[in-house]
Parts: structure tokens; sequence; C-alpha cells
């Protein structure tokens, strides 16, 4: 199985070489990866089981150490989201759950602010609650899924080529946003053909001491006052208003623009992950 | 239900209550010999102690707002149905408060008499915070002991229960005791900002408000194999409709409250309501619906709507729009977002605090004699009562009027309280209104 070639006139011509090659990599890794299919810029289409849904990857052009590696097209979306939350990949959603598999808890606050929910990103999502959610993939697909590490995430930014003067129309950003969320995907994808990487949510990633930050503009900030190497940490105010002690652990009441998106490497899955504790 | 209003309770005497003399003999006077009235106001830097009354996750949280609105409050007793919910909430505050958690053994109760156990710990305020099914009962002896409350939403589940709050109410204010109600949003500054204006004539009349609260469900716990019928519902409480009156009730009250605080606490007259249970499937889910949509219709002819709805992968929406007859409004708190369009344009700008912190400083405000007493006893009853007509006509497919709700004598729930056997009531069925609380389903 060989893909198409590269062919959309929005990458680079520099990143269009990159990506070729990497085209001609991932043809022969396909059969041992089993998958589920191959997209024209050398990703390919992850399915879920027991769902109808799919994560688009391409490849992560800024791959450390020569591995191959994916991240997603997108931002995750609420419906990948929900599927975790609220079980929907179970045909008995009382049944026991596989190893390695922690649901976050049901919110009781409005975790989507009413600012649209099919084809809109996941937001108020905890580090753990992203983490959670590469755990589940992992266990689902039999592939190693991630965040993504802060320096790849900075590269990626880095070789977007989105400028000031391109940025509004490739982020949903403070000038454009509306003070809210955006279907992800609507604005044009970068030149490693990634959408929303600017703008929309801010993305969960990980330090190299394991402890995760919030990369990039949301909704609220201006991408161009934003640069690639801008970090945030969580802090307590981000979950100030959630009513309940202990406070969630999985929903940020105070974080609508957190959110974030997977990194799928090539390597077969390590260990299940360590059970979390799980608050009410 | 009855035409005949019981214990004088009508739509039309149903506010205006406050600092009322009558009737105090009819709740046993002899309650005001106790002293309580002359504890009004705890001064400056006295301590204030509180007792938790429903150690969840929610009361866990107002025990920790109330720690935090005044340095001279402490938690001194606790009570809930199980041990453990007890100890890890202790637990919890005591790693963030310290020896201000000052709750020893002996002043840790547990089971369906706990509360009497915690009024009886010389304590000054507590906080109610069980399901809601119990909250009547713990309001009574509260005021009866002379506390002041904070008591989350709703307060009742049934016209019995809310007409018991309404009574013994009126004893609380002849001890001058606060009531706080949990209708945080009266408390959010955006939101009071932007209600100030819609009563000072900023939209004109209120003609129409539509408010919802569609959103997803709730968590549910599996049942263990020691838990009785009774444990494995009080601990999916929101899920049994004799513990959490429905989500109209539990949940969407809020948004219900909304339309009551744009109508200035004008009441409807009735209630015509559609609603169903489509989503739910796990035991834990209980018999409540996972839908309602209502209509409420005022006596000048204007009519309010409301529509909650708990289903996973569904559009979200928890928004209140109003149209008067000079402008319209729209809220969306979480956003949040306050507008007024028309003639008298305005957006929120300002400061958006943490409403759940505001009601504790307030309250404790209150306590000490720095602001007026706190008295939401009218306003949240009869947000408590629109939410329980929506619910029952959804449940028996008929129009119910405001005294009909608040007359009826339909009671939610078994009337003695015990860990064992009890049965789950079938899903109300509209249009056979035999089916709304009475019978049990074939399976537990």
């Amino acid at each position: 199985m060989c893909p198409h070639p590269a062919s959309s006139s929005n990458i680079s011509s520099t990143m269009a070489w990159i990506m070729q090659t990497l085209v001609y990599t991932l043809g022969a890794l396909a059969a041992t990866l089993s998958l589920d299919s191959t997209t024209s810029n050398g990703g390919f289409s992850q399915s879920i089981p027991g769902t109808s849904l799919r994560v688009v990857m391409v490849p992560l052009a800024a791959a450390e150490g020569g591995a191959m590696t994916w991240v997603g097209r997108d931002e995750v979306s609420w419906d990948l989201y929900d599927a975790l939350v609220y079980r929907l990949d179970r045909d008995d959603p009382a049944a026991p759950e596989d190893g390695g598999v922690t649901r976050p808890t049901k919110p009781y606050l409005m975790a989507d602010r009413g600012w649209g929910h099919a084809g809109y990103p996941a937001l108020s999502v905890s580090h753990r609650g992203a983490q959670a959610f590469c755990a589940w993939l992992t266990a689902k697909t039999g592939k190693h899924w991630r965040l993504p590490t802060v320096a790849e995430w900075t590269a990626l930014c880095g070789s977007s080529g989105m400028t000031a003067d391109t940025m509004d129309a490739h982020a949903w950003h403070h000038p454009n946003a509306t003070r809210k969320t955006q279907k992800i995907g609507t604005r044009a994808p970068d030149a490693n053909g990634l959408h929303d990487l600017q703008g929309n949510v801010a993305e969960w990633c990980t330090m190299p001491d394991g402890t995760c930050v919030l990369m990039g503009a949301s909704f609220r900030e201006n991408a161009n006052d934003t640069p690639c190497e801008t970090t945030r940490a969580s802090i307590p105010e981000w979950n100030d208003t959630d009513p309940q002690i202990p406070k969630s652990i999985w929903w940020l009441s105070d974080a609508p623009f957190a959110g974030f998106r997977v990194v799928c490497d090539e390597a077969p899955p390590v260990a299940s992950p360590k059970k979390e504790v799980k608050d009410d | 239900m009855t035409d005949q209003p019981i214990d004088g309770c009508t739509r039309r005497t149903f506010v205006h209550n406050a600092g009322a003399t009558v009737g105090i003999m009819a709740v046993g006077g002899g309650a005001l010999t106790s002293g309580a009235a002359a504890m009004t106001h705890v001064s400056g830097d006295e301590q204030i102690r509180v007792g938790l009354i429903g150690c969840g996750g929610r009361g866990s949280g107002a025990a920790g707002q109330a720690l935090k609105a005044d340095p001279g409050v402490v938690l001194s007793a606790m009570g809930d149905a199980f041990m453990d919910r007890l100890e890890t909430s202790r637990g919890h505050l005591t790693s963030t408060f310290g020896a201000r958690v000052d709750v020893p053994e002996e002043r840790r109760f547990t089971g369906f008499d706990a509360y009497k156990q915690v009024m009886d710990s010389d304590v000054d305020v507590v906080i109610l915070t069980t399901p809601p099914h119990f909250r009547p009962e713990h309001f009574e002896a509260a005021v009866a002991a002379g506390k002041h409350v904070f008591m989350e939403k709703p307060m009742a589940l049934d016209g019995p229960g809310v007409r018991s709050i309404l009574k013994h109410a009126k004893l609380a204010r002849m001890k001058k005791l606060n009531v706080m109600g949990g209708f945080c949003w009266r408390y959010n500054m955006p939101n009071r900002a932007c209600y100030e204006r819609i009563h000072n004539g900023a939209i004109g009349d209120v003609t129409c408000v539509h408010s919802t609260y569609l959103t997803a469900p709730l968590g549910t716990k599996p049942r263990q194999d020691n838990w009785t019928d009774m444990e494995w519902q009080l601990r999916n409480w929101q899920h049994f409709n004799w513990l959490s009156g429905d989500h109209i009730a539990e949940q969407a009250c809020h948004a219900i409250d909304k339309i009551n605080w744009a109508k200035n606490d004008v009441h409807p007259a009735k209630a015509i309501a559609l609603g169903g249970r489509q989503m739910r499937e796990t035991p834990e889910s209980g018999n409540i619906y996972d839908h309602f949509s209502v209509m409420y219709v005022y006596d000048d002819g204007s009519r309010c709507f409301h529509d909650c709805r708990q289903m996973p992968g569904c559009w979200n929406d928890n928004t209140e729009y109003l149209i008067g007859t000079n402008g319209t409004c729209y809220i969306n708190s979480w956003g949040p977002t306050q507008e007024i369009s028309g003639p008298n344009e305005w957006a929120y700008e300002g400061p958006n605090p943490n409403m759940y912190q505001v009601e504790h400083d307030e309250l404790f405000e209150a306590i000490r004699g720095k602001r007026d007493r706190i008295d939401d006893v009218d306003q949240m009853m009869a947000s408590t009562l629109m939410a329980i007509m929506g619910r029952m006509s959804a449940y028996s497919g008929q129009q119910v009027t405001w005294d009909e709700a608040l007359n009826s004598t339909e009671r939610l729930g078994p009337t003695t309280y015990a860990m064992g056997e009890l049965p789950v009531m079938a899903v109300s069925v509209p249009g056979n209104v035999a089916s709304w609380n009475n019978a049990p389903k074939k399976e537990a």
C-alpha cells in the first residue's frame, strides 16, 4: 500500500518535501502498524472500536530521534471525549473496564458552556482528563497515544507558517472568535496540515519532568501575542468556582480555554498506565 | 390533589409573609422562650460554630466557603447517612482549614437521625446539604432549635414539603434567623447587575422568558455487594425521584429560578408540561426522566417556557432569553454573557467573583449583624414550587395550577427510613395518574 503524495497547496515547498519523505516511510510501516486507513498527506485515520468515531493523524514533521510519530490534525472534539466520559464505546455501560482505562467523572458543571458540542473542541479538561483520554485510546487501539511534548508542540508551531498577516485565516483567536470556541477544522490548515494549533482551545503538553502545561493561544488571546514557546502551568484559579470539595481532578471549572490534541508513536504500547484515584 | 388550600397557602398569600406576626402560635410559640430570639446576631469577634448536615461534595464545598467567609467560623459538628462520606469530607476540610475543623468523634453523627444530634451540638449555623428529600424535616428542626440556615436547592420536592418550609419560615422570622437558599445565581454579580436593570424597566414589561438547562447526565455509583436498596439509592440520589425530585427540580431549578427572577417574583397560575425518559439505561439511572419542557401561564396572559435535558452528546444550553415590551435580554451565565438589546442596550463588563463564596460572605456578614437579615424563603420556595409544578404536570400529563401543586397531598418517598429493602418506583406515565409514584417497579 502506497499512500498518495501530499498535494495540498497550503503546504510550503520545504514542508512538502519533508512530508513526502515521510509518506514513503509510512508506506513501509503501514502494514506493521495495522493502520486503519492512510490519508493523502501521509497520515492515517484511526477508528475507535465500539464507536463510529475516527481520529485523523498527520505526520509529525518535528519527530525527535528519528522515530515515527503522528499528531492529531484537530483538537480533540466533544464527540471523542464524550465517548470516554459517557462510555459511548461500550455496549454494556455497566460492564467492568478494560485494564488501564480510568474514566473522568461526569461533570455537574456546564463543561462546554453552551458554546457548541458536536464538532467543537472539548474544553474545561484537566491534564489528567487529557492523559486519561490517551490511556483510553492506547487500550482501545493497541498503539501508544500521548500528549505532545512541549518541544514537539513548539516545533510544530514554529514550522506552521502562520504569521501575523495570515493568523486570522488559521486561528479562532481573540480578534475573530467572538469570545467563545468555534467548530474544529473551520479555519485554514497550517503548513503542517494541522487545524487550530493556534486559537480555539489552548492545548495540554508535557514538560520534560512529566508535568503538563497549556500551549498556544485560545479563543481568548491574540495568537500573535502568544509566541510558540509560551507555556502556562495550571493554577488554583482555574478551578476556583467548582462548588464541591474535593474539587474535581477531571474538570476545570474556570479554564474553558483548556483542551488538547493527541500524538501517536510508532512504538508498541507501553505498560498499562497506573490507575488514578477517582474523585466524585 | 384538592382545591382547598391547606394551612392557608394560596398563590395570593404566598409572598409578603416577611415580618408577619400571625400564625406563630400554630407552629408552637413555646419555642420562642428558648432564648433563641436573643441570639440574632453574633458579635464581632465571637466564634461562630457551624454544623454540616450532608457531607457530600457540595456540602463539603459549602462548609469550606463558610470557613473562608469569616475567620471566626469553626466547623464543629458533622452528620451524614454514612461514616465514610463524613470522614472523607472531614479529611479534605481538615487538610485545608486545620484546627478550624474541630469535629471530635463525639460530634460526628451518622444515620437518618444524625441531623438531630448536630442540632443538639451547640452550633449557631447549620448547612443543610443532604439529598433534598430530607430538607423540610431538617429545616423544621433547625428553626425549632434556633439555628441560622444555609440550605441547598431544591428546598422541597412536593407540596407537603413546600408548605412545611413556608410554615416554619414564619417562626424563623420571629426568631430573626437568617435563611439562605442555594440558588447561587442570585449571588452572581453579573446576573444581579442584569436583573436589576430588568427590574428597573430596561426592556419594559417582561412578557416572555425562555430558560434552558440542556446538559449531560450526572454520575452514578455502581451497586456494591454490601449495599442495601436504601444505601444504593441514597448514594445515587440524583437519579431517584423521591430523593431528588427529578432533574427538573434537582438541577434545572436554577433556570426556573431565573424565570422567577425575571418576572420579579410574580408567580404563574399554571403549568403544562411534557417529558419522558429515552436515554437512561443502567439500574443506577433510577426512575427519573431525562427531558422536560414546561409552559408556565401567568394571570396576565404572559407565558414563560423552560426546557431541560440530561443526555450525552447533545447541544448543551443553559441560558435565559427575556422578551419585554421595550427590548430583549440574553443571558448565558457560564459564558458569561449578559446582554440587553433595544433602546437601553447594555452588556455586563465587570468583576465576576465566585458566587458560592459570595453566598457565604453575605450570610456570615448578616449573622454578624453587618448587613440586613437574609430571608430567601419566598423566592426560593416559589422557584422550587415552579419546578415541582413542571414535574407534576409532565408526570401526570395534566395541567397543574399553582394552588394545586402547593396544596397537593402527594408526598414522595417512604414515610420511615431504614437501611433495607426499598423497591424502585415505576417511571411515571403521562395520562396514567395512578403511575405517578405509587407502583413499584418489577425489579429493583
